[in-house]
């Protein structure tokens, strides 16, 4: 196993680490700010990619661009309509019935894919512009398309930080998530800005979605699985942060990817294992506020 | 009249009554449903107590059903192990288990408990995909016999059903009477006020945990007679949707009464079977139902009844 190899394995535990972090920021941000766990934020992505995979196989030309954005807005307006509908009515209550309910958003959107896509398991292909690889130095074939994905995945978080850091949006958002009271005093019209950030992290598990759906099959059940790796990489990075979930992202596209070779078909297990050992030891997470 | 309808114990012995009379004239896809319905109560139940009770979530109650169930499947395959021994040990494995990931999980709170379950859950989901020497993986476990039972025979569908509703009757009514203790008291008052229990000088700690380990074991128990009575276990019985589904049946049903899982149970079941003749698309109408109860019903439906009879005041919660 020379560098070569090594470097490869590192920079596909990234792209894979991207698309985690992709889904990881929007959970990370709905929950930092409206106190609300979106266990359905993997149906979300689920969605994402089959309306990407519904573009690539209706148009021919650059479908899987149309289909991304297509992917990005359209997850933006459901986000839209399920906190608006059914989710802003439960803001008061205890988390557990908030998991409930975004249980019974899964069942809802699970059997619509189904009932609007089939069961079967569908497949997006590479779009042209995309394919191909790269030489590495160490003289490993990569993928473009996971350089694609890495670029996306930097430019949304980058992004991001901007929103967060740098503009209004972004200030009211982190004020919100110390008092909402006083920024409701303040004048902001904080149900609004509730129905915008839902709409942000959706768009961001939809996009992410879309990305996927080229490298992985597209089925009813892809978001169960990923739901839980997003639920574990807020909780590692510290939920609310940004930069945490862009960290552990990273951290554990990496141990996936490096665990697949070692102990394939267990690789999962390191994941929990962190989680566990996080929560025990540090339960605010690696960047998280510390909790009263 | 009122006073003897209200008493707690008339419908729950009228329905038993029932129950043991149903083989005389129901035909078997009927035994097959009450004995669904039952499983599923039980397995709702033990996690209710945790959930409506304790006020804990619990996103692992699967691993307890899922290790029952692989625990008697296990032993009553090799065949040297009686019926009665296999289920006793899917309770005591259970209860190892249980107080071994309880004692790690009760020092979180809430969501953070709910997530620490649920990621031990996947581990143990993980393994029993995985090892497959011992699971038989995916493809899971197959052919599991039914045993005969204080000589027996369990085989045919009136004795099985029997047999399950008895014992599922029995586990209810111990886990009725471990709430209506001391014990069970002190952990509502833990649920409803934990800094007041602990000022009490409790320690609401070892309290949690007694509550985890009686899930864990009458979780396993409902998959210790769920697993002969369906022939094969899988390791699906272990995924975190499967967690899910107690916890949703005891909202449905009303967490807060004890009999309200198994009337989620009935609920759930029932519409199951009802909704898929018609379509195949269940899950939706089911998604539907929990976010309406969530909005409109958050006591289910035990808690929406009494209140509209005008049995029991409104709790100003």
């Amino acid at each position: 196993m020379d560098l070569g190899y090594i470097f490869s394995q590192l920079l596909m535990g990234l792209s894979s680490g991207m698309v985690l972090f992709l889904i990881s920021s929007g959970l990370t941000i709905i929950f930092g700010l409206l106190d609300i766990p979106n266990f359905a934020h993997g149906v979300l992505y689920m969605f994402g990619a089959y309306i990407t995979y519904y573009f690539v196989s209706h148009v021919v030309d650059g479908g899987f661009f149309i289909g991304l954005i297509a992917a990005t807005v359209s997850l933006a307006f459901l986000g839209a309509l399920l906190e608006v509908l059914p989710l802003r009515r439960i803001y008061q209550s205890p988390h557990a019935l908030q998991l409930l309910m975004t249980f019974g958003f899964i069942l809802i959107l699970e059997d619509s894919a189904k009932f609007l896509w089939g069961a079967a398991f569908k497949s997006t292909k590479t779009p042209a512009l995309l394919a191909g690889s790269i030489l590495l130095p160490g003289a490993r074939d990569f993928p473009v398309y996971s350089v694609f994905i890495i670029i996306c995945g930097f430019t949304v978080g980058l992004i991001l930080w901007l929103v967060l850091y740098k503009t209004k949006l972004g200030k009211m958002i982190q004020a919100g998530r110390s008092n909402k009271e006083m920024l409701s005093a303040l004048g902001v019209n904080v149900p609004r800005l509730y129905t915008v950030v839902f709409m942000i992290g959706s768009a961001l598990a939809g996009l992410a979605g879309g990305l996927a759906s080229p490298l992985i099959a597209v089925s009813i059940g892809m978001g169960d699985a990923i739901i839980i790796t997003a639920f574990a990489i807020i909780i590692v990075g510290g939920v609310g942060s940004l930069l945490g979930a862009f960290v552990c992202s990273i951290l554990v596209g990496e141990l996936n990817t490096f665990g697949t070779h070692f102990m394939p078909g267990l690789a999962m297990i390191f994941t929990y294992i962190l989680v566990i050992v996080v929560l025990l030891t540090r339960p605010e997470g690696l960047f998280g506020k510390k909790l009263q | 009249m009122k006073k003897f309808i209200q008493s707690p114990f008339v419908a729950p012995a009228g329905i038993l009554f029932l129950l043991l009379l149903l083989p005389l004239f129901a035909p078997m896809y009927y035994l097959y449903l009450v004995m669904e319905i039952l499983v599923v109560a039980l397995f709702a139940t033990s996690t209710n107590i945790l959930l409506g009770y304790s006020g804990l979530l619990s996103f692992g109650q699967a691993t307890y059903f899922g290790i029952g169930a692989y625990t008697v499947a296990l032993l009553l395959k090799s065949e040297q192990v009686s019926f009665l021994t296999a289920i006793l040990s899917s309770a005591v494995v259970c209860g190892i288990v249980s107080l071994a990931i309880g004692f790690l999980c009760i020092h979180l709170r809430s969501f953070y408990f709910a997530i620490l379950t649920l990621s031990f859950s996947q581990m143990f989901y993980a393994l029993a995909y995985k090892w497959i020497s011992l699971t038989g993986g995916d493809d899971g476990i197959v052919g599991i016999p039914k045993p005969p039972l204080f000589g027996m025979d369990l085989v045919p569908a009136a004795h099985y059903y029997y047999f399950v509703l008895v014992f599922v009757s029995l586990c209810l009514a111990v886990l009725y009477l471990i709430i209506k203790s001391p014990f069970g008291e002190i952990l509502q008052a833990i649920r409803d006020n934990p800094e007041r229990a602990e000022f009490s000088g409790l320690n609401i700690k070892n309290y949690r945990l007694g509550a985890f380990l009686i899930a864990g074991i009458f979780g396993g128990l409902a998959g210790a007679v769920f697993a002969p009575f369906q022939g094969i276990v899988t390791p699906h019985l272990l995924y975190w949707s499967k967690s899910a589904e107690p916890l949703l049946i005891s909202l449905l049903g009303g967490m807060h009464s004890f009999l309200g899982p198994l009337a989620g149970s009935i609920i759930f079941v029932l519409i199951k079977e009802w909704i898929t003749q018609y379509t195949e698309y269940w899950m939706f109408w089911y998604g539907m139902l929990i976010v309406f109860l969530i909005i409109y019903l958050p006591n289910g439906v035990v808690g929406f009844i009494p209140e509209r009879l005008g049995l029991v005041r409104r709790d100003p919660q």
